[in-house]
C-alpha cells in the first residue's frame, strides 16, 4: 500500500497532468484548454508556495547553524539578519515604496555591481595569464578572436573593419554555436518531458 | 596398489591414470585417517598414529566420509583380490587364538606343579623370616612357598624382560627365553589364569616342568598381546636351575608342557621365536650351577609383568634354590624341604646385589615379598610385590614413587632374597621383613653380578625423605641381577651383558632424589605418605583468577596498532575538515594583479571621472547600426498611443547597471509614442528594479506621467507562470476598469538566457498573437541572435548591450547615458585586449627561455 501511494500515484498524477497540458497546447479545444489553464494555474500556485518553502528552509538551515555554533555560524547570522531587514520594507511599503527603493538603490544595487566588477577584473586577469597555462595555437587564436570582438564592439574611429569582423564572428560562428546550444536544450527538454510522462524519470517521487 | 581418489578403484602401483574412470592418479596416494587426519600409506589398514581403522568395514555414513575416503570399489586389472588380504588377517588371528589356547593348557601343568612345591616350602620359610626379620632382610630373600597368586605386571617390568635379546642357545639348556614386552601393571591382582602366563615365562619354562594339572597359566602372556611363535622347549634344553624348581613329578623332561613356548601364540612380530637353546645369558647366569639340572624349573619366577603371576607350583624343597624359595609365597614355601640350592642361591647372590636401604625398597620389589613374610598364612601371588610389613600410620614407609620408566631405587623394605645377594659389607642396618619375591632367581646367583643400580643404592643410603617405590601390585620384578655388581661369580655362568635398554631403565638416584624433593607428600587419604600423587580435582572447578596482563610476546607493532585503533575509536563522530594548505602568493602574481587593476582603473576611470568634473570627452567610438536595433526601432515606432506594452523586467540589481542603460532608450521611445507600459517579472526583484527605472524616467521628463506604467506583479513558476500570464492576460490600467488589456508588444529585458527562452517559447506557442522584442546584455547576444533570424520569426528586434543602446539612441538622434558610456566601454575593451596581448607575449617569451635552458 505504501508503494502504491509513494510511487504509482505520483507517477499517474504527473503523467496525466503533463499529457493534458500538452494536449491542450497541441489541440486547443475548449475542454482541453480549460483544463490546461487550470492545471497551469495550480502549478503557479504550487511554485509560489515552493518559493516560500525555500525561504523557510534557508531560515531553518542557517538558524540551526547559528544555534549549534557550527563552522561559519557568523555568516549564517548575517544572512538571517539581512533577510529580516530586507523583508520588512517591502512588507510595509510595497515593492515600489521609498524605503524599498532606497534599500535597492543603496545596498543591494551596489553590492551586485561590486560582484559584477570583480567578475570583470577576474576575467581580465585570466586573459593576462592565458598563455601561462597552455601555450598552443588554439590559445593564440582565442586571443585574437577575443581582441577582434572586444575592439569591434565599440570600435574607435577608423576601426570600422573591426566592427564588420566582429559582426561576422558573432552572426556566423557565434550564432551557429548558439543555435546548437539551443537545439540541445530543446531536445533535452522534450526528452525529459517524455520521461516524466512515461514514468521513467520521477523527480517527484522517492522511488 | 594405488587407489583412485575418485572412484576408489585399485590400480597397479605406478599407474598414472585410473583404468576405471580415467582420473589422473597421484604418484602416491595415501589414506587419510578419519580420526586424526594423518596420512597413511596406501597399504595400511590401521592408522599408524591412532590405530583407527582406515578402511571402513561398512559403507560410510555421510557423503563427506565417502568423499574424503573413497571406498575401494573394485579392481581394474587382475590383481590380488582385496578380500584375500582381509581373510589372511582373520586367519592369522584365528590361528593365533588356537595356539594360544594350547599353550595355556600346557603351561598350566608345570606351573601348577611349581606352585605346589613352593607352597610347601613357604611354610617353612615363614618361621625363619620371623626370626631374621630385622637382621637378615637384605641377605636372605625368602622363597615364596605358597602359591603365587597371579598378578599383572606393569609394562615397565615386562619390558625389562629379555626383549630383543638374542638368547644364546646352549646345548644343555634347551629352553628358549622369550622376551615379552612389559605392559602396564594392573592395579589389581586377579588370580592367575591359564592365559596369564607371560610369554617369556612360558618360553623358558621347560616342557616337562609344566605339570599339566597344576601349571598355572601365568607363564602365558597377556591374551591381548601377540606373542611370537616359540617352539616348544626341548626337555634337554632346560637349565638345571630351572629344573630344580620344577616339581619332582614334573622333572621329567618329556612331561614339560610347552606352556612357555605356547604362551605367545598370538602373533607378536616383535618377540623373536627363540630356539630351545637360545636362553639369554642373563637368565643363564642367574641360574644356580647346581640347579642346572635338566629338571624343568618353571620360569614362573620370571614374572610375566603384564599379567597376574602364575601359580607356580611349590617345587620340591630339596630342589628349590634359596633365592627362588624366597620368592615363592610364604605358604608355598615348604619349611622342611627348603632346598639347599634355593637357599644358597640367594646367598650367593647376596654379595653381588647390594642390599638396598630398607626405606628404598621399591614397591614392586616389596610386592615380591609378602608384607608378613614371617606369617605363613599370607598367600602372596607370585608376581605380587608386597611391602615387607603391613604399613601402618606409625611405621608407614615413605610414600613410594609412581614408577615411570626406570624403576626407582629401592627405598622400602628390602626382601631377604635381595639382602642375600647384596654384598656383605653393605649390610642394611634395618631388617625389614623380607618380601618373598616372585622372581625366581637362578641358584647360580653367586656368579651373577648385581646391577649397577643396586650397587648404587647400596653405596648411597637413601635419605629419610627419599620416596619409596610405590608398591605395584602383581608386579614381579623380572630384572635379573646384573652380573658384576656385588655378586659373586657364579660358577659356570658367563657374565651377562646388560642390554642398553636395561641400562636405560636404570634409575638415577640423583634424579629420583630431586624429583622426590620436589614432589609433595600426600598428607591425607588412602595415599597418605606417598609422593607424586596427583592432586584431586576440586568438586567444583573454580576458574582461576588471572590478572589482566598482556600476553607474552606482544610485539611493539601490535601494541602500536592497538593504540591506533583505540585512538580511531575515540575520535569524535564529526570528521575534521582536512586542512587546506594555502598556497602562498608569489611576488610575480602580486605584480600581475596590481598591473591589471591599475590598467583597468586608469582606462575606466579616465573615461568616467572627467564628465563628473565637467570635462566632457567627445565620443571616440564609431557609431554602429546593428540590424536588430533597427528592427526594434521600427517596431517601437509603430506603437500607437494607448497601446499596452508588456515589459518583462527579468533582471536584478547586479545587471541593472547595464540593462538599465539598454532599457532606458526603448522605454523612452515607447513613452514618447504614448504607449502604456505594464511591468511584469518572473524575478522577485524585477519589479523593484523596474519601478526605480521607470520612476527615474518619468521624473526626468515632464511629459511622462506615472499613469503610463503599471506594475502588474510577480509571476512565479518560470515558464509556467509566463504561460499562465499569456493565457489569461488581463492588464488593468491605472484608473481604468475596462480597456484593451491585450498587450500589443512584449518587451523582454534580461541578462539570462532562460527567461528569454521562456518568453519566446510561450509567446510563440500562442501563435502570432503577440509581437516580442528583447533588450539583452552584450554577453547574451550570441544566445539571442538565433531568435532574431528573420526566417525563425521569433524576435522582431533586439538591442545588445551598450553598443546597441547607443546605436538606438543614435538612431533616434538623442544622446543618452548609453552614448556617454561608450567611451568608457571602449577604453575598458582596449585595456583588456592590451593586457591579454601583453600577458601572451610575456609568457610566450618566458616559455621559450625556459625551453632554451
Amino acid at each position: 500500500m505504501s508503494r502504491l501511494v509513494k510511487q504509482w500515484i505520483p507517477i499517474l498524477i504527473a503523467t496525466i497532468t503533463g499529457l493534458v497540458v500538452l494536449a491542450g497546447y497541441l489541440i486547443p479545444t475548449p475542454p482541453l484548454t480549460y483544463y490546461r489553464d487550470r492545471l497551469v494555474e495550480w502549478a503557479v500556485i504550487v511554485a509560489a508556495f515552493a518559493f516560500i518553502l525555500g525561504l523557510f528552509n534557508i531560515l531553518r538551515v542557517h538558524g540551526g547553524r547559528v544555534a549549534r555554533l557550527r563552522q561559519g555560524w557568523l555568516y549564517s547570522l548575517v544572512l538571517l539578519l539581512a533577510a529580516l531587514v530586507a523583508w520588512v520594507p517591502p512588507l510595509l511599503y510595497g515593492p515600489s515604496g521609498t524605503a524599498t527603493q532606497q534599500m535597492f538603490d543603496y545596498v543591494i544595487g551596489p553590492l551586485g555591481a561590486s560582484l559584477a566588477a570583480l567578475v570583470a577584473f577576474t576575467l581580465a586577469l585570466a586573459a593576462f595569464r592565458l598563455l601561462r597555462a597552455r601555450r598552443s595555437v588554439g590559445a593564440v587564436f582565442f586571443i585574437l578572436v577575443v581582441a577582434v570582438v572586444l575592439l569591434g564592439s565599440t570600435p574607435f574611429m577608423g576601426l570600422g573593419r573591426l566592427a564588420d569582423a566582429r559582426d561576422w564572428i558573432v552572426n556566423v560562428p557565434g550564432m551557429a554555436g548558439g543555435r546548437g546550444l539551443l537545439l540541445g536544450v530543446a531536445l533535452g527538454t522534450v526528452i525529459t518531458a517524455l520521461r516524466i510522462f512515461i514514468g521513467s524519470d520521477r523527480p517527484h517521487s522517492e522511488f | 596398489m594405488i587407489y583412485c581418489p575418485k572412484c576408489g578403484t585399485a590400480n597397479r602401483r605406478g599407474s598414472r591414470f585410473c583404468n576405471e574412470c580415467g582420473e589422473p592418479l597421484p604418484m602416491r596416494t595415501a589414506l587419510r585417517c578419519p580420526m586424526c587426519g594423518t596420512m597413511n600409506p596406501v597399504g595400511n589398514v590401521y592408522c599408524d598414529r591412532c590405530n583407527a581403522r582406515l578402511i571402513p568395514m561398512t559403507l560410510p555414513l555421510s557423503g563427506e566420509s565417502e568423499r574424503e575416503q573413497a571406498p575401494i570399489k573394485g579392481l581394474s586389472l587382475p590383481t590380488i583380490p582385496l578380500e584375500e588380504d582381509r581373510e589372511q588377517h582373520v586367519d592369522i588371528a584365528e590361528r593365533a587364538d588356537e595356539e594360544k589356547e594350547e599353550v595355556e593348557e600346557a603351561a598350566e601343568d608345570w606351573l601348577a606343579q611349581l606352585r605346589a612345591s613352593t607352597e610347601e616350602e613357604k611354610g617353612e620359610e615363614e618361621e625363619e623370616e620371623e626370626k631374621g626379620e630385622g637382621e637378615e632382610r637384605a641377605e636372605k630373600p625368602e622363597v615364596i612357598a605358597e602359591s603365587i597368586e597371579p598378578v599383572e605386571f606393569p609394562d615397565w617390568l615386562r619390558d625389562i624382560g629379555p626383549i630383543g635379546v638374542e638368547a644364546k642357545a646352549t646345548p644343555d639348556e634347551g629352553q628358549p627365553a622369550v622376551e615379552a614386552p612389559l605392559e602396564e601393571e594392573a592395579p589389581t591382582m586377579p588370580p592367575p589364569t591359564p592365559a596369564g602366563i607371560p610369554d617369556w615365562l612360558q618360553e623358558i619354562a621347560p616342557p616337562e616342568a609344566a605339570a599339566p594339572e597344576t601349571a598355572p597359566p601365568a607363564a602365558e602372556t597377556a591374551p591381548e598381546e601377540p606373542a611370537p611363535e616359540i617352539p616348544a622347549l626341548a626337555p634337554a634344553g632346560i637349565p638345571d636351575w630351572l629344573q630344580e624348581i620344577a616339581p619332582p613329578e614334573a622333572a621329567t623332561p618329556e612331561a614339560a608342557p610347552p606352556a612357555a613356548e605356547t604362551a605367545p601364540e598370538e602373533p607378536a612380530p616383535e618377540i623373536p621365536a627363540l630356539a630351545p637353546a637360545e636362553i639369554p645369558d642373563w637368565l643363564q647366569e642367574i641360574a644356580p650351577p647346581e640347579a642346572a639340572a635338566p629338571e624343568a624349573a618353571p620360569p614362573a619366577a620370571e614374572t610375566a609383568p603384564e599379567e597376574p603371576a602364575p601359580e607356580i607350583p611349590a617345587p620340591v624343597p630339596a630342589e628349590i634354590p634359596d633365592w627362588l624359595q624366597e620368592i615363592a609365597p610364604p605358604e608355598a614355601a615348604a619349611p622342611e624341604a627348603a632346598p639347599p640350592a634355593a637357599e644358597t642361591a640367594p646367598e650367593k647372590l647376596a654379595p653381588e646385589i647390594p642390599a638396598p636401604v630398607p626405606a628404598e625398597i621399591p614397591d614392586w620389589l616389596q610386592k615380591i615379598a609378602p608384607p608378613e613374610a614371617a606369617a605363613p598364612e599370607v598367600v602372596l601371588p607370585a608376581a605380587e610385590i608386597m611391602p615387607a610389613e603391613a604399613p601402618t600410620e606409625e611405621t608407614a614407609p615413605p610414600p613410594p614413587l609412581p614408577f615411570i620408566g626406570t624403576p626407582p631405587p629401592i627405598v622400602a623394605e628390602i626382601p631377604e632374597w635381595l639382602r642375600e645377594i647384596a654384598p656383605e659389607e653393605e649390610a642394611i642396618p634395618e631388617a625389614a621383613p623380607p618380601a618373598p619375591p616372585a622372581v625366581e632367581f637362578p641358584t647360580e646367583a653367586e656368579t651373577i653380578e648385581a646391577p649397577e643400580w643396586l650397587a648404587e643404592l647400596q653405596a648411597e643410603p637413601a635419605p629419610p625423605s627419599a620416596p619409596s617405590v610405590p608398591a605395584f601390585e602383581g608386579v614381579t620384578p623380572s630384572l635379573p641381577p646384573e652380573p658384576g655388581i656385588g655378586m659373586a661369580e657364579v660358577e659356570g655362568l658367563a657374565r651377562a651383558e646388560i642390554p642398553d635398554w636395561l641400562k636405560a631403565l636404570r634409575p638415577r638416584p640423583e634424579a629420583a632424589e630431586a624429583a622426590a624433593e620436589e614432589e609433595a607428600v600426600e598428607t591425607e587419604g588412602p595415599l597418605q605418605g606417598l609422593r607424586g600423587v596427583l592432586p584431586p580435582a576440586p568438586a567444583i572447578e573454580v576458574p582461576p583468577v588471572r590478572e589482566s596482563t598482556l600476553p607474552a610476546g606482544v610485539s611493539e607493532a601490535s601494541l602500536a596498532r592497538a593504540q591506533l585503533l583505540q585512538n580511531l575509536l575515540a575520535r569524535p563522530a564529526e570528521m575534521p575538515r582536512p586542512e587546506v594548505r594555502k598556497r602562498g602568493v608569489s611576488i610575480g602574481e602580486r605584480i600581475q594583479r596590481w598591473l591589471v587593476a591599475a590598467v583597468l582603473l586608469v582606462a575606466i576611470g579616465g573615461m568616467l571621472i572627467p564628465p563628473l568634473v565637467g570635462f566632457n570627452i567627445p565620443t571616440l567610438t564609431q557609431p554602429t547600426t546593428p540590424p536588430g536595433a533597427i528592427r526594434l526601432y521600427n517596431v517601437a515606432q509603430g506603437v500607437s498611443a494607448g497601446d499596452t506594452i508588456l515589459v518583462a523586467f527579468e533582471y536584478g540589481p547586479p545587471e541593472a547597471d547595464e540593462l538599465n542603460l539598454v532599457a532606458e532608450p526603448i522605454l523612452r521611445h515607447l513613452l514618447d509614442q504614448g504607449a502604456r507600459i505594464s511591468v511584469v517579472s518572473t524575478q522577485p526583484e524585477g519589479l523593484t528594479v523596474a519601478a526605480g527605472l521607470l520612476s527615474d524616467i518619468v521624473a526626468s521628463e515632464e511629459r511622462y506621467t506615472e499613469k503610463q506604467y503599471t506594475l502588474v506583479g510577480y509571476r512565479p513558476g518560470g515558464a509556467t507562470g509566463v504561460s499562465q500570464l499569456l493565457t489569461n492576460l488581463y492588464i488593468p490600467h491605472k484608473g481604468e476598469t475596462e480597456g484593451d488589456t491585450h498587450p500589443r508588444l512584449i518587451l523582454v529585458l534580461t541578462a539570462q538566457p532562460a527567461p528569454l527562452r521562456w518568453w519566446v517559447e510561450q509567446t510563440r506557442a500562442l501563435g502570432d498573437m503577440y509581437s516580442i522584442v528583447a533588450g539583452v546584455s552584450a554577453a547574451l547576444e550570441p544566445a539571442a541572435s538565433p531568435y532574431l533570424d528573420a526566417s525563425a520569426g521569433q524576435l522582431e528586434g533586439t538591442i545588445n548591450g551598450l553598443s546597441g543602446a547607443a546605436a538606438y539612441e543614435a538612431r533616434r538622434g538623442l544622446g543618452g547615458r548609453a552614448t556617454q558610456r561608450t567611451n568608457t566601454l571602449a577604453a575598458g575593451h582596449v585595456a583588456v585586449v592590451g593586457l591579454m596581448i601583453l600577458g601572451a607575449v610575456f609568457y610566450a617569451v618566458g616559455g621559450l627561455r625556459r625551453g632554451g635552458r
